[in-house]
């Protein structure tokens, strides 16, 4: 069996195989803290998205920090099952259940742990309660309210209140609460712009807990909002639980939260030096992506990804600054698009290797 | 019982199955992706979804088809398994094509992994450069034939160093720049002192001039160039740099699309070819009389307007990096949106067909590489059933 390559612990970054996925534990830690310390002292907590590092050691390591709910959420009954076998005991899916093999399994993880789901119809509400009668267990519902994802979700109010009524009626499911997700238009630093995002984004939310309650039903969970909106959501009334995800890892797209360090880069050494200010690295779109452009090249300004294939990235630089078996830290431009192909993460403290995490939930698809 | 601990041992009884049924000896990773296995046999109507599908009768056309445009097999065929990761795959490949010469990998943990599937002839597509790399290719040279590509004479020199002391030999194409932007070399001068380096260091052969036609996924300068231009450019080049019989097996090309245009090229003398002939929406668009036979099977979870169905594939399962997945037989629908874990489909208003939840899409990738990169299994479908588990065993071995 050919095992995925694994350094020891001590090994120096520059003795590393590469490309090789690594992550700061300064800037990880870092990044951790900031969310714990908000969260800490609120009334509304941090339930962190595993689909953004899929390693159950890291989303353990952001509860024992603190500032939670004691639970994480997770996009795929697959990653749930994962999420719950390594410890955690509360988990929100963020994605709808459809498949009857998928209800049986979200039914098995519900004699395990406290397993809530999103969901946005009424049959697949009843097909979960049937499924949940048969085996014995209860699982928690929560509506899902679309609000510029253009993905899932109720479309409005009306059709939010209608479903969890007619989801309190049903047997071995419980209506817990809402949950929408919601990304930024226009990525901004200013936290004048992106309170105001955030309030326009979120409003309809509270406006369904709101609606929901005047009908006579306890909402419980209100979760929402993501990296972008921490310490906006966190603030507004009704909103119980946070959603982030980004925030630990961090990448390009989200520089300007400046609130967190860039944790995860791949480290990749230059093969090649061809011509005049052009260099060849050995990471290309399968180890690093390129959902959202190419990667940034860490501390160095001279240095830029000018084209990506397979394997490579091309660097130029304005003078032949790059030697052959020089190496190189990339800032992925989306890092869950990164993180779900790789099998494992060095962690990297002090120039040399601290820790490897499998990234166990990877592949985690259904 | 401890569900991984679970799936682990199906995992393993199916891989035995699998070997079983194609009488392989293939010794790829066990790592585990995380579906719900499902016996053999499984209408692939109900599979686990998201789900690579190979469709090998799909693949049976594509395979003939290829076969007869190679013809007598004049001109070497090495499959560029990076594409897809499948020691099956190229095993059939390697039966079935005229010309057969061997494989090309990108990554020395791909070659190792395939030389530890039974093929004797690997080029690796790349500069090995580390210490450490060149000791893991000389590991494999030992009881294989291996080529990397060469563009500098440091890198020559470490070859060579560390070949001599593993009593191995090594083969060294020297990478040409066409102007695609990739690495290589272009200066005929420095061109011809490399090969001379070559030639006189012991324990590597110089096996040629090679070149990769492909187009780079993302690119800062236009790189769009016909393949009658690149070709001249690389034979022209080869030609001012050194003595070259173009009957004596020296220049090698990596192409997909145009690989039509290369056979009929008599100065070359070996092809790499990625997709075709797996195929991907790309490598379609040019080569149409080939079929899809590699899809994302996926279900639709909710259709919240009538223009919007959701799917469970998103880009992690599709690979979307350089294009959209492209919906595959119903009329109306397109694929517009993808996120990590979901496709947002637009149902025209004038479409006939209607989707409910837990309705099955196929999705024809853009790129091959990048979606077979997601995923650990093909799920081999023969008559609408399931026929196989076939591991995607270099998956995830980028050095």
């Amino acid at each position: 069996m050919t095992m995925s390559y694994r350094p020891l612990i001590g090994t120096p970054i520059s003795d590393l195989d590469t490309p090789c996925l690594v992550v700061d534990m300064d800037n990880l830690d870092h990044n951790m803290s900031v969310m714990a310390d908000y969260y800490q002292n609120r009334n509304t907590k941090l339930r962190g998205h595993g689909k953004n590092h899929k390693t159950p050691a890291i989303a353990m390591r952001q509860i024992n920090r603190g500032g939670t709910v004691g639970g994480v959420c997770s996009a795929k009954v697959s990653e749930a099952e994962v999420m719950i076998h390594a410890g955690i005991t509360n988990v929100m899916i963020t994605s709808e259940i459809i498949a009857p093999l998928k209800i049986q399994r979200l039914c098995n993880l519900a004699k395990q742990a406290e397993v809530i789901v999103a969901c946005d119809n009424l049959d697949n509400a009843r097909n979960i309660s049937m499924a949940a009668v048969s085996h014995g267990v209860n699982i928690g519902l929560v509506v899902e309210l679309e609000t510029g994802l253009e993905r899932c979700g109720v479309q409005d109010l009306e059709s939010g209140v209608e479903l969890d009524k007619a989801i309190s009626g049903l047997p071995a499911v419980q209506f817990r609460g809402i949950m929408s997700h919601q990304m930024m238009a226009e990525a901004s630093s200013d936290k004048e712009d992106r309170i105001l995002e955030g309030k326009r984004l979120i409003e309809p939310v509270i406006d369904l807990r709101k609606a929901i309650e005047s009908s006579g039903i306890a909402v419980e969970i209100v979760s929402t909002g993501e990296t972008w909106s921490y310490d906006v959501a966190g603030d507004i009334d009704g909103v119980t639980e946070i959603q982030g995800g980004t925030y630990l890892l961090m990448e390009s797209a989200y520089d300007y939260m400046s609130d967190f360090q860039f944790a995860a880069t791949v480290l990749t050494t230059v093969i090649s030096t061809p011509r005049t200010g052009i260099a060849v690295g050995d990471a290309g779109t399968r180890s690093i992506g390129a959902i959202k452009g190419v990667p940034l090249v860490q501390d160095r300004s001279d240095v830029i990804v000018s084209g990506m294939d397979s394997d490579h990235c091309i660097f130029e630089t304005s003078v032949n600054s790059l030697n052959i078996g020089d190496q190189l830290r990339l800032i992925p431009g989306q890092q869950d698009a990164m993180i779900s192909r790789w099998d494992n993460i060095v962690g990297i403290r002090d120039q040399k290797v601290e820790i490897v995490w499998d990234i166990l939930a990877r592949g985690t698809h259904s | 019982m401890h569900w991984q601990l679970l799936n682990a041992s199906k995992v393993i009884l199916y891989y035995q199955r699998y070997r079983e049924y194609n009488g392989l000896t293939e010794i790829g990773r066990l790592h585990m992706e995380k579906p719900t296995f499902q016996p053999l046999g499984t209408h692939v109507m109900e599979l686990d979804t998201p789900a690579l599908v190979l469709d090998m009768e799909a693949l049976d056309f594509n395979i003939n088809q290829m076969s007869s445009m190679i013809g007598h097999g004049d001109v070497g065929i090495r499959s560029h398994v990076s594409t897809y990761g499948c020691p099956a795959i190229a095993h059939l490949y390697a039966d079935k094509f005229p010309g057969n010469c061997g494989i090309a990998v990108s990554t020395i943990g791909e070659c190792e992994v395939f030389a530890n599937s039974g093929f004797p002839d690997i080029l690796i597509t790349n500069q090995v450069i580390t210490k450490s790399k060149i000791l893991r290719l000389c590991s494999v040279a030992v009881n294989h034939s291996v080529q990397v590509l060469v563009d500098s004479p440091q890198n020559a020199r470490d070859l060579s160093g560390v070949a001599v002391n593993s009593a191995v030999t090594i083969g060294c194409k020297i990478e040409i720049n066409v102007g695609l932007g990739r690495g290589g070399l272009s200066d005929t001068r420095e061109i011809r002192e490399l090969a001379n380096l070559i030639l006189g260091l012991d324990n590597l052969e110089l096996t040629g001039m090679t070149a990769n036609f492909l187009p780079l996924h993302v690119s800062s300068i236009s790189t769009e160039h016909d393949i009658a231009t690149l070709l001249s450019v690389f034979i022209d080049t080869v030609k001012q740099a050194v003595d070259m019989d173009a009957k004596d097996g020296f220049l090698s090309v990596r192409s997909t699309e145009g690989f039509l245009d290369i056979l009929g090229a008599s100065e070359i003398s070996e092809i790499q070819i990625d997709t075709v002939p797996l195929m991907d929406h790309k490598s379609l668009q040019v080569n149409p009389q080939f079929k899809p036979s590699v899809k994302v099977l996926c279900s639709v979870l909710s259709q919240p307007i009538p223009s919007r169905v959701v799917v469970d594939a998103g880009h992690k399962t599709t690979g979307p990096d350089i294009g959209l997945p492209v919906v595959d037989g119903l009329n109306g629908i397109e694929a517009v949106k993808f996120s990590a874990e979901h496709g947002a489909l637009e149902v025209d208003e004038n479409s006939a067909q209607v989707l409910s939840p837990n309705d099955k899409v196929w999705l024809i990738p853009f790129d091959l590489s990048l979606c077979t990169n997601q995923f650990d299994y093909f799920r081999v479908v023969r008559k609408d059933v399931l026929g196989g588990l076939w591991p995607i065993s270099s998956r995830g071995l980028f050095g």
